[in-house]
C-alpha cells in the first residue's frame, strides 16, 4: 500500500505495535494488538488471531488499550492506514495465521446500524484491493455467514490470511 | 523549522516508548490484557465460533494441496 503512514514499534516477541498519530489535537500513542484466539472445535484448524487497535491510555500508574475513543485528530485515514500495513506485516511474518479483524462499535455506530471503523478498514482494502488482492486472502462475515471478500459489500468481520 | 520540530516530535515517540518499555513485561502485559483487548477477543470467540464449516481457507489449503 501505497499511503502515507506512521512508522511504528514492535515489542519484541511479542504481538504489540505501537506508533503515534500526530494530528490537530496532538501526539496521541497507538497500539495494534494481535491475540490468538483460543482453538475451538467448531471453527477453523488454522491459528486464528484477532486484531485489537486504540489508544495508549494509562490508568492506575499502568497502561491500557482504549479501543473506543474517536480521537479527532484529523489523520484517520493515515492511522488506518498504518494499522493495516502492520497487519499485513504480521501476516507475512506469520503465513499460517488466519487473520480476524472487527472494528469497535460506539453509540452512533450502534445508532446507525453501521460499524464505523469497518468502514473505514473496508475503504482501506477496497482502494488497495488490485494491490493486497495479489497478495493476501480476504473473507468477509455477514449475519454468521463467510463469503469470498467483495469489494463493495459491508461485513460483521473481515478475515485475511497470507496467500 | 520543520527538520526541528520533527526531530522534537521523534524525541517525543523516543521519551514514551522508553516510559512504555521500561517495566517492559508488566506493561505489555497489562496491555495484552486490557478490559478492550479481553472483550474483542471473546467477541471473535463467540462470531467465530458459529461460522460453519466447511472454511473456505481451509478449502483453498486444500486445493493448494492437490
Amino acid at each position: 500500500m501505497n499511503k502515507d503512514i506512521y512508522p511504528f514499534y514492535q515489542a519484541e516477541d511479542d504481538f504489540l505495535y505501537f506508533f503515534v498519530s500526530s494530528g490537530i489535537k496532538g501526539d496521541i500513542q497507538k497500539a495494534v494488538v494481535i491475540s490468538d484466539v483460543p482453538d475451538s472445535s467448531n471453527y477453523p484448524s488454522d491459528s486464528v488471531y484477532n486484531l485489537g487497535f486504540g489508544d495508549v491510555v494509562a490508568v492506575s500508574s499502568s497502561w491500557i488499550l482504549d479501543d473506543s475513543p474517536r480521537s479527532g485528530n484529523g489523520d484517520m485515514p493515515k492511522v488506518i492506514a498504518t494499522v493495516a500495513l502492520i497487519a499485513m506485516d504480521f501476516l507475512r511474518e506469520h503465513p499460517w495465521a488466519l487473520l480476524s479483524l472487527e472494528g469497535y462499535v460506539d453509540e452512533k455506530s450502534a445508532l446507525q446500524g453501521k460499524n464505523h471503523r469497518n468502514i473505514l478498514y473496508q475503504r482501506a482494502i477496497d482502494s488497495n484491493w488490485a494491490e493486497l488482492s495479489t497478495e493476501f486472502r480476504f473473507w468477509g462475515v455477514k449475519s454468521g455467514k463467510t463469503e469470498d471478500y467483495i469489494v463493495g459489500n459491508q461485513y460483521d468481520r473481515i478475515l485475511v490470511n497470507f496467500k | 523549522m520543520i527538520t526541528s520540530m520533527k526531530k522534537h516530535r521523534a524525541e517525543e515517540h523516543e521519551a514514551f516508548l522508553e516510559e512504555l518499555l521500561k517495566d517492559k513485561e508488566k506493561i505489555i502485559a497489562a496491555i495484552k490484557n486490557s478490559p478492550s483487548v479481553i472483550r474483542k477477543q471473546q467477541e471473535a470467540i463467540e462470531q467465530l465460533s458459529k461460522l460453519k464449516p466447511p472454511f473456505p481457507w481451509d478449502k483453498d489449503r486444500r486445493e493448494e494441496a492437490v
